[in-house]
């Protein structure tokens, strides 16, 4: 049943149309804010996953059995890739960014809007414990729905995973004997983070209409996110971040991303063009 | 001497892993300023350094070489080199998407991805050309050209440096429209703009 990730995707235009309307008029989800082709192919995913040979079946699924539902919206949402994804981005956070927060403020609030599987938000624990400030933060840690939120805390991640990390985590100290085994513990099929990396990480949902349970966030790690929208909703959510974050906060987005279309654009200076690290200077 | 209609085709794909890179070189050193047709590069690439390919592929373009941001529109006359630990789509309103799932056939970018998305937006308007390389990403990426009616080509296998990689489109897609040396590509490449 399963299908090949390179086979074709069969799903046309009238069958997403016909998909647009279901989510739309049973759970008030609107699917038209995602980028066609991957949208498409998390659809397939979504069909191959739940053993649903074809659109119409994963339609009258989704009409028929709302628990289905949030299901069907973690599986929808990618994946992250690995932790440390850009090494050098995590130094800047590290040496640059943190120095400047730990100064100017009593706490500090990191969100991560689409924290999906788990791995920028380690990534981000790690790096400030590193930077020696993750006592005096907060990590808000935000996607669509609980599921995905519980996902994101419990997954057991694939062993396979732990060796492009380490190599990523290895460029990000340039330490060439550096691993991640002590904060990590083994499981039978994979791996999980140690409790207290958790500590100071608060989950939510977020799905682009909730308040925030936090006020004044000082960097909103947004890294490939954005991809995954059109970019009518990207200048959308851009325009969400920025009313959340403080004047003098920090917005990451991932290095082929383009934020410089949007109106509110220019309430920012760009503070490293290769990792695309904003700085939010106006109101 | 083969012979293309002009103006025909919209978007050139092309796809490559080990020993593509001197290929490519020469492909795009030989082609004509006015070469009007986007070039999309799906070349297997090193995850993690993501600087350095663009500089070495512009050293000898003609044509301007660029890695696309996401959502940004393909224009006549650049090369798009699909950027490191990104899958790039070519989507219907003639823009790229990025997306970072999984690997696919082990590579992100995948050429298949490319390929097929490319193929899907620009149906018979599309030229696929698969060049040397070590393993078979690519193969069902232009059959997907094929079926959509655009138009394929593979480098000889015979004179590839890696022949796996032509060899295994030419498996995949069963007969394709040519199967070209490196300076008969650019020689069919170099008729479609001229007049």
């Amino acid at each position: 049943m399963k299908r090949a990730l390179n086979e074709e995707i069969e799903i046309g235009i009238s069958g997403i149309r016909k998909l647009t309307e279901t989510l739309k008029n049973h759970y008030g989800f609107d699917i038209g804010v995602y980028s066609s082709t991957s949208l498409k192919r998390r659809v397939v995913k979504v069909m191959d996953l739940n053993n649903l040979k074809n659109l119409d079946a994963l339609i009258q699924l989704l009409e028929t059995s709302e628990s289905f539902f949030p299901l069907f919206q973690k599986q929808l949402t990618v994946e992250g890739t690995e932790f440390f994804r850009d090494p050098a981005l995590w130094r800047y956070l590290r040496d640059e960014i943190a120095p400047v927060l730990d100064r100017n403020h009593m706490k500090i609030k990191i969100w991560i809007p689409g924290c999906s599987t788990g791995e920028e938000v380690v990534s981000t624990a790690i790096t400030l414990k590193n930077a020696g400030i993750y006592d005096k933060s907060v990590i808000l840690a935000t996607d669509l729905n609980k599921e995905i939120i519980k996902q994101s805390r419990e997954v057991i991640y694939s062993n396979n995973k732990l060796e492009i990390s380490e190599n990523n985590y290895k460029r990000f100290l340039e330490d060439e004997s550096a691993d991640l085994s002590g904060y990590l513990i083994k499981k039978d099929k994979g791996f999980q983070f140690k409790d207290d990396l958790y500590s100071n990480i608060i989950y939510d949902v977020f799905t682009g209409t909730e308040n925030l349970k936090i006020k004044g966030i000082n960097v909103v790690l947004c890294r490939n996110y954005f991809i995954y929208f059109t970019t009518q909703y990207q200048e959308k959510l851009f325009g969400i971040f920025t009313a959340n974050l403080s004047t003098n906060g920090y917005f990451a987005i991932g290095n082929k991303e383009n934020i410089t279309f949007c109106k509110d654009a220019d309430k920012y200076a760009l503070v490293n063009d290769n990792e695309k690290v904003y700085k939010k200077i106006s109101a | 001497m083969v012979k293309a209609g002009r103006m025909r085709y919209k978007l050139i794909i092309i796809g490559g892993s080990a020993g593509s890179f001197q290929v490519v070189t020469k492909i795009l050193s030989k082609l004509p300023a006015n070469f009007n047709i986007p070039i999309v590069l799906a070349l297997h690439r090193l995850k993690h350094v993501r600087h350095g390919f663009v500089e070495a592929l512009s050293i000898k373009s003609v044509l301007p070489v660029v890695e696309p941001l996401d959502k940004e529109g393909l224009k006549p006359g650049k090369v798009y080199l699909a950027p490191a630990n990104y899958h790039l789509y070519v989507e219907l309103a003639g823009k790229f998407a990025l997306s970072t799932e999984e690997p696919v056939n082990h590579s992100r970018p995948a050429i298949d991805l490319s390929f097929m998305t490319g193929a899907y937006s620009y149906k018979e308007k599309t030229i696929g050309i698969i060049l040397s390389g070590a393993n078979k990403d690519g193969a069902m990426g232009l059959k997907k050209v094929k079926d959509w009616g655009g138009l394929t080509i593979v480098q000889d296998p015979a004179e590839a440096q890696m022949p796996t990689m032509p060899k295994a489109a030419l498996d995949m897609a069963g007969q394709v429209d040519h199967i070209l040396k490196v300076d008969e590509i650019i020689k069919f490449l170099n008729s479609l703009t001229k007049s």
